[in-house]
């Protein structure tokens, strides 16, 4: 039975659709196409359809751009409340799932001797129904929620014998719930408002990469960045290792493993102690409680100065709002529970529960599987205890340290069935592979905050023999507890959950303005009142002891913000994303603090051998300051040993280092591991990266003001100093449009969403690691890290500048580029002939030359924006400020007989930013955010002496004093 | 005026013909062997070449920023060659200076050459060399024309001019002496000389109007040399580029041109000579006066050396001073190095007579300078684009064998067009060195 | 109409002889005269005085041709379709100037060698009334010229190398 978008559509009643009331135009104009039947669908028409990121846990509402059938783009969706219009890296690059030439096309069969076959679904469900047996089933699922983990439980729990549903889900929210029931006696989550904040610090929380819901985070912190009332939040990091998150911050100080919670603590001590004024009960207990630990004590431990730690203490205890943030690699080392338990005293202790963190309880708190239970369940596998083993969207044998366990494990249950998208490390150990749809071919509903109902739903019909796992499920064996088909599911669910919402309206009106918006929501939620503290969390507080500072190396395993727990490592467009630090790309190197490499005479790009729980990898290093002397920091992502043609081999798997030790309080997993040995060998490769220099050499590419001085100038309402120029030449008129940008350098924080999404939407080919090393990448916007000599480091997204003179323009010998009546530099790529003088004689550098003929192997070219000319070798692209887009609005203007409106426009970077770091708009309209924002007495342009006029404006970053 | 005598004792204009004509013998064996050697490097460019056509320009080295490689090091490198062909046989002409006179024809023919192998490398390094027809103003369907405002541009207007005036001065100046060989030879030899002779008599009428012929192509040559070369400069000037963007391009480049070119025609003339025992009528002498060229031109190209690191100092401009720091200590250091050593320091020992007198010696040292000269081009171009404004951008180059092999090749063209000039045509402007000779012997009221 | 007129080819291998003929021969006006040489003789030119060649002028118009194609060409085309390039006014004269630089020296120079053609009257095939000593090292002279004329310089001649009469028909 296929299950096609047109079947759910027939099923949910043609009349709910009759009713439908007429869409609206407006905010929601983008959204207006929805759920037409294909023969009204016009070709060459962008159609959107909303939906939910599954690519991580965090939920973020995405739209899906429909063209001719196909997906060509993944936006966020603007209305939804988690993401807010922005989208991250990998969110966007779940697309590159879909297209993956890896994909499974149709169900196979493994043989014992590692024979492949292909089956039909009819042949490869009948195998498999004849194999059942009876005895333990158990799905072993990545995180799943809403409607999909309810009905893999209903599934499960109507089959005879003892089933489980296993949630391996190495990056998970589990500390966050554990912690809240050590400190407040509840099994609740934690919500960050950091919006509201007014302080952030934050000990190894990346807030803005992998930590919880990065595009929330980064989107709540570029509010609580702007100047208001004379203020901004300030940001403080403390952590092992540098990070994204860390370099953004106002300062980033590199702490000694383990002694996170004497530095919380001791804050938590010194702030009770200033506010006296603070409501908080049992004041005598905490004091009692909080007594062994001071800052001076901090300070000898992390190896922080004294000084540093009380301007923290001072700084924190003046905020009326601030938010301490603790949790990736710290949560996940084996004191990292104490770690979490500690920052959350300190929030409480400070007055945040309340203002800047509130509690929920959730029906879909993290219920994955802390490492201690999964190790047993890998312990009955082994001990035969489970008879069918179903496997799906999780890769235990690429991110579980005992990878050499869980294998022999898994040859001792006699049936294993995968459901997957693409093949990996454990789907490949099954003996069945079922292609399943992709989150983008399916239907779904998600509830990643409570409250929340996101919705998701196919853009597109399966593009193979790919069915939804639930109807296989069903396919299977039908259960008593649940409908008959998964649309009937499905359809149930949704049904629910509306008349939860909105018990006095029906639901089947409103079935459309639910897909138009992507789910169900309400904007306004309250905050739980201030929780009260559990008297277990005393006895736990005089149960810690200050911790041994490691004296050797420790190996720390990052999550990475391109390929998170590693599932990203199949999508070349992540690869080629550069480092957000160190913009090295198709590599995850070793970083290694310089002492370590002065010992082992080691340089950036040798490679090492690195052993541990007698485990060895290889990988090259690379050598920062930005780490603690004792920690050697590796982010997951390479390794892959049956990931398909992009996953990048030559370098190891972190995690196979890792022992399976588990964190004490909270039996989930550590990802760090003492007695690391690392051995130098005598490879040594190059580490692409497409930085040239990050030091500015007195350019002043990336500005900055001095928040004390931006407090001034914006109280006296001052704006960009005009320079008089003499032109030597009058200047073109633009006489309707006069497109431009603005960006924000202050709400740039670095994540590269501008950068995929330019990807996508621009057809810009990927070239690969040896063509990235020889200066060949062809990213139209990229992002330069620049320091600013204080340890800190500043983002500037480049882009072409657009530039009234434009210096590329003249230099042209056929008018292959040349300047457009709105301003823009536009670029004829049928007219170039390939002199490439107009990318010498770009100061910005922006331009791009296809040295080869790019490649979109089947079924990747079918995310090709049709939009946009597909560029063949020995042509100069570059940055068009999506004129494609223009053009769109323009016609849709004209069909009105209006001027395109402030905001019609977004080019695909600015869209999908989740700072909103890009504002773009006509120059010419006085009243556009862009007319208002380039007199802001923050502007500039970069190398204005050149006298380019560029019509990309930056606004100085805020640097706090 | 210069009195000296510049040929060997009692040459007869007999003697001047068989001298000439010697080169235009049946070959032998060695001069296939070259021909040989030559056709497989040509063979060897074309290689490099198609593979680049078919499979793009990333067989060749260059990249974001170093956009332009080594193929356009070689066009300036070669038209700077082919400059001082025109400047002996025009310039020098105008300034009517006698030692011109045996070395001129060779040098025009390297000038030839030289541009017909410079201008094939603006074209190989197009991305789209099957669209280079792009470049010249003709009339399309969709009447788009050219941007004449582009430096390209203005390289494929005075390449052009160059090509076509530089080949029209050395045929029109051939006229005279392929009548001589046509008188020579009979048979099919004596129809195919005749062709080039077009029936050249030799009548006073005719010598009169070729003289002001000659007068006035080296009138318009010898602007036009200077023009080329400072147009060829201001593909660089006239961009933005710190390095690049500079005033004194033009004559630096012009100065540069002559003194590689004067160094290849020593390095072409020392072998030739020998081949074909011109030794009578290519003698020390002209070997000296082409070194004190050299000298003179060495001298103005380190002027211009300092000149640069000065206003790049002066100037006070970050941009500039980083990017000469650069060129003299960065990555390609070493390159700046050899170019100095090449150019500045060795062609210095000129001002010593017993060197300049000595023709090895100066054949070592034009090997030298045409080494430096390529340099001198590779590190201006190279290292201005490795660092130029933008640090996020800076990056670096180095060539691949497809460029080197084009090159090469370009070498072997060069080189199969020079010797089939030489076995084909009169080395020696065979009438100039007559009326020279019969100028020392007669006396003359002009001088 | 065609007539009948004496050739007289006198042929020098010595100069000086040579030279002393020709001082003689310049006596007489309105002498169908050719000298030949392997090499230009300034001694001849004074000898035997010649028009400014007529060829600077063909350079010269060829240069103002080229310098008016050099301006008029690039204006006619940005104005026949206007692109702005890097915010430079469409007439950019000072770019023009290359133009019309480079074309006045290469119509200049196209035009001189056909101003050199024109008046040297090449190409041509006949190569009558020449000798191939004349471009090795032998001087000579070609003179038509009626019986009496043709007897009155006879004594001229006396020291020459070589001397030929025959008849030949020319136009009138």
């Amino acid at each position: 039975m296929k299950f096609s978008r047109r079947s759910f559509l027939k099923s949910l009643g043609a009349l709910s659709f009759a009713m439908a009331p007429p869409v609206t135009r407006g905010p929601l104009q983008q959204l207006y196409p929805k759920l037409i039947p294909a023969e009204e669908i016009i070709p060459g028409m962008p159609y959107w359809y909303a939906s939910t990121c599954r690519e991580c846990p965090a939920g973020c509402g995405v739209m899906h751009k429909v063209r001719d059938g196909n997906v060509i783009k993944i936006e966020g969706n603007p209305n939804h409340p988690i993401s807010r219009g922005g989208l991250c890296p990998r969110g966007q690059a779940a697309l590159q799932e879909l297209y993956n030439i890896d994909r499974i096309r149709q169900p196979i069969f493994i043989a014992e001797n590692g024979k492949q076959t292909e089956l039909t679904w009819e042949a490869a469900l009948r195998e498999i129904r004849s194999r059942l047996i009876t005895g333990r089933t158990s799905i072993m699922t990545g995180h799943v929620n809403g409607a999909q983990k309810k009905f893999m439980e209903t599934w499960l729990r109507t089959l005879p014998g003892q089933n489980s549903l296993v949630e391996y889900e190495p990056l998970n929210r589990r500390a966050d719930v554990q912690v809240n029931k050590i400190v407040f006696n509840k099994e609740v989550s934690s919500t960050y408002h950091l919006d509201k904040a007014r302080y952030i610090l934050s000990i190894g929380a990346d807030f803005m990469e992998t930590w919880q819901s990065p595009v929330q985070h980064s989107h709540n912190f570029a509010i609580a960045r702007q100047l208001k009332d004379g203020q901004a939040c300030k940001f403080v990091y403390l952590g092992i290792s540098g990070s994204l998150t860390s370099t953004n911050a106002d300062e980033s100080h590199i702490i000694a493993p383990r002694s996170e919670p004497a530095i919380l603590l001791a804050l938590a001590k010194y702030i009770l102690e200033k506010r006296s004024d603070n409501d908080i009960r049992m004041r005598d207990t905490w004091a009692e409680s909080l007594a062994p630990y001071s800052l001076e004590t901090a300070s000898q431990l992390s190896g922080v100065a004294l000084d540093i730690l009380k301007k923290i203490a001072s700084d924190l205890s003046q905020s009326d709002a601030s938010l301490v943030l603790c949790g990736d690699a710290v949560a996940s080392h084996e004191r990292g529970t104490e770690s979490v338990v500690a920052a959350t005293i300190l929030n409480y202790i400070a007055g945040n529960f309340g203002k800047t963190i509130e509690l929920f309880n959730s029906p879909d708190n993290d219920t994955t599987w802390a490492v201690s239970d999964f190790d047993r369940f890998v312990e009955s596998m082994e001990a035969r205890q489970i008879s069918t083993l179903m496997i799906h969207q999780t890769n235990p044998i690429y991110n579980y340290p005992g990878t050499q366990k869980l294998e022999s494990a898994l040859r001792k249950v006699p049936l294993k069935i995968a459901f997957a998208t693409t093949m990996n490390e454990t789907v490949a150990k099954a003996d069945f592979i079922l292609p399943i749809h992709h989150s983008i071919e399916t239907w779904g509903l998600d509830e990643p905050e409570p409250g929340v109902f996101s919705l998701v739903q196919p853009a597109i019909d399966p593009i193979y023999e790919s069915r939804a796992i639930e109807e296989i499920l069903l396919s299977i064996r039908l259960s008593t507890d649940l409908p008959e088909t998964f649309e009937k599911f499905i359809n149930d669910e949704w049904a629910a959950v509306f008349r939860k919402v909105e018990p006095s309206e029906t639901f089947g009106p409103n079935w459309q303005t639910m897909l138009e918006q992507g789910g169900m929501w309400s904007d306004e939620r309250t905050m739980d009142s201030v929780p009260s503290i559990s008297r277990n969390l005393f006895d736990f507080l005089s149960s810690l002891k200050h911790p041994v500072i490691p004296a050797a190396p420790m190996f720390q395993v990052k999550a990475s913000h391109r390929f998170y727990d590693g599932r990203g490592a199949n999508k070349s467009w992540l690869w080629e994303l550069p480092h957000g630090t160190d913009n090295s790309v198709w590599d995850t190197p070793v970083r290694i603090h310089p002492e370590i490499a002065a010992a082992h005479h080691l340089k950036d790009g040798d490679v090492v051998s690195l052993s541990a729980n007698q485990r060895t990898i290889e990988a090259p290093v690379l050598i920062t300051n930005n780490i603690h002397p004792n920690v050697i920091a590796m982010e997951i992502g390479a390794g892959h040993t049956n990931y398909g043609e992009m996953a990048v081999k030559e370098t190891g798997n972190p995690i196979s280092l890792l022992s399976r030790t588990n964190d004490f309080s909270s039996g989930d997993l550590v990802f760090m591991t003492d007695e690391i040995s690392i051995k130098r060998t005598e490879k040594s490769r190059k580490i692409a990266r497409v930085q040239g220099s990050y030091d500015q050499h007195r350019r002043e590419i990336i500005q900055e003001i001095p928040l004390a001085e931006a407090v001034k100038l914006e109280a006296n309402h001052a704006h960009r100093p005009i320079h008089e120029h003499t032109e030597i030449y009058p200047e073109h008129k633009h006489p309707i449009y006069d497109w431009a940008m603005v960006v924000d350098l202050s709400a740039c924080n670095g994540c590269g969403s501008c950068v995929v999404s330019c990807y996508a939407e621009n057809n810009v080919p990927i070239v690969g690691k040896q063509q990235v090393e020889r200066g060949r990448e062809m990213a139209w916007i990229r992002i330069e890290r620049f320091e600013m000599g204080d340890g800190r480091s500043r983002f500037l997204p480049m882009m072409c500048q657009h530039c009234e003179h434009a210096p590329c323009e003249t230099v042209c010998p056929v008018y292959a580029t040349m300047h457009s009546s709105e301003g823009l530099n536009v670029q004829v790529y049928n007219r170039c002939v390939g002199t490439r003088y107009c990318s010498n004689n770009c100061p910005y550098k922006a331009r791009r030359f296809n040295y080869w003929s790019p490649k979109w192997p089947e079924p990747t070219d079918r995310q090709l924006n049709p939009d946009i000319y597909h560029r063949p070798k020995g042509v100069m692209e570059k940055c068009t400020f999506c004129s494609h887009r223009i053009r769109k609005a323009k016609e849709d203007a004209k069909i009105e007989g209006r001027l395109v409106r402030d905001g019609e426009v977004m080019p695909a970077c600015a869209q999908s930013c989740p700072t909103g770091a890009l504002t773009f708009g006509n120059l010419n309209d006085p009243e556009s955010k862009v007319s208002k924002l380039v007199n802001d007495y923050r502007a500039y342009v970069v190398f204005e002496e050149l006298n380019t006029k560029p019509s990309v404006i930056y606004l100085k970053g805020i640097k706090h004093g | 005026m210069d009195k000296e005598n510049y040929f060997a004792p009692a040459l007869t204009a007999a003697d001047i013909n068989s001298r000439v004509a010697y080169s235009t013998q049946k070959p032998g064996v060695k001069f296939y062997l070259a021909i040989a050697l030559f056709l497989a490097m040509i063979g060897f460019g074309a290689y490099c070449l198609y593979t680049q056509i078919t499979t793009g320009m990333g067989v060749a080295g260059m990249n974001n920023p170093v956009a332009w490689g080594i193929y356009l090091t070689n066009f300036v490198f070669w038209v700077g060659i082919a400059h001082s062909g025109t400047l002996i046989s025009a310039i020098l002409f105008l300034f009517r200076s006698r030692w011109r006179t045996s070395v001129n024809r060779i040098a025009e023919a390297m000038t030839v050459f030289a541009v017909m192998m410079a201008g094939l490398f603006p074209l190989i390094h197009l991305g789209r060399i099957w669209f280079c027809y792009w470049l010249f103003p003709y009339p399309n369907a969709r009447t788009l024309w050219v941007n004449f405002r582009s430096p390209l541009n203005w390289d494929v207007f005075a390449v052009s001019t160059y090509m076509t005036v530089s080949t029209l001065f050395f045929i029109v100046g051939m006229i005279p002496d392929m009548a001589v060989l046509r008188d020579r030879f009979t048979g099919v030899k004596n129809k195919i000389y005749g062709i080039f002779a077009m029936g050249w008599r030799g009548t006073h009428k005719q010598w009169h109007h070729y003289e002001t012929a000659y007068m006035l192509f080296a009138a318009l040559a010898t602007p036009l040399v200077i023009s080329v070369h400072s147009i060829v400069s201001w593909d660089f000037a006239m961009s933005i580029l710190p390095g690049w963007h500079s005033t004194i391009f033009a004559p630096y480049f012009v100065s540069g041109a002559i003194f590689s070119g004067c160094a290849m025609v020593i390095t072409i003339l020392y072998p030739l000579r020998k081949i074909f025992k011109l030794e009578d009528l290519i003698t020390k002498k002209h070997f000296t006066r082409l070194a004190q060229m050299m000298l003179l031109t060495s001298l103005i190209v380190s002027y211009s050396y300092l000149t640069e690191f000065f206003i790049a100092w002066y100037s006070n401009n970050n941009f500039e001073q980083e990017s000469f720091l650069y060129r003299a200590f960065g990555y390609y250091g070493p390159y700046f190095w050899i170019m100095l050593t090449c150019n500045m320091f060795i062609p210095l020992t000129i001002f010593f007579k017993k060197i300049r007198t000595n023709v090895k010696i100066l054949f070592i040292i034009s090997i030298f300078v045409n080494i430096g000269m390529w340099m001198e081009r590779f590190v201006i171009i190279i290292t201005s684009l490795a660092r130029d404004f933008d640090p996020y951008a800076w990056g670096q180059y180095s060539p691949t064998h497809i460029e080197w092999g084009i090159f090469i090749g370009s070498f072997g063209g060069f080189l199969l067009l020079f010797f089939s000039f030489v076995k084909f045509a009169p080395v020696v402007a065979i009438s100039e060195v007559k009326g020279q000779i019969h100028h020392d012997m007669h006396g003359g009221d002009h001088d | 109409m065609i007539s009948v007129k004496n050739r007289l080819k006198a042929v020098y291998n010595d100069y000086t002889k040579f030279i002393k003929a020709i001082d003689k021969l310049s006596g007489f006006v309105d002498l169908d005269i050719e000298v030949f040489s392997p090499m230009p003789l300034h001694e001849v030119f004074e000898l035997l005085p010649q028009k400014p060649s007529g060829v600077r002028w063909f350079t010269f118009s060829g240069a103002i041709l080229g310098i008016i194609i050099g301006f008029a060409f690039p204006i006619y085309t940005v104005l026949d379709w206007p692109l702005i390039t890097g915010g430079k006014p469409l007439v950019t004269v000072q770019a023009f100037i290359i133009i019309a630089f480079e074309l006045m020296i290469l119509f200049g120079a196209g035009f001189t060698l056909l101003g050199l053609l024109f008046h040297a009257k090449l190409p041509r095939q006949s190569l009558a009334n020449y000798d191939p000593k004349f471009s090795e090292n032998s001087f000579g002279m070609i003179i038509k010229a009626d019986d009496d004329e043709l007897e009155k310089l006879r004594p001229i001649f006396s020291e020459a190398d070589d001397v030929v009469v025959d008849t030949v028909e020319v136009d009138v």
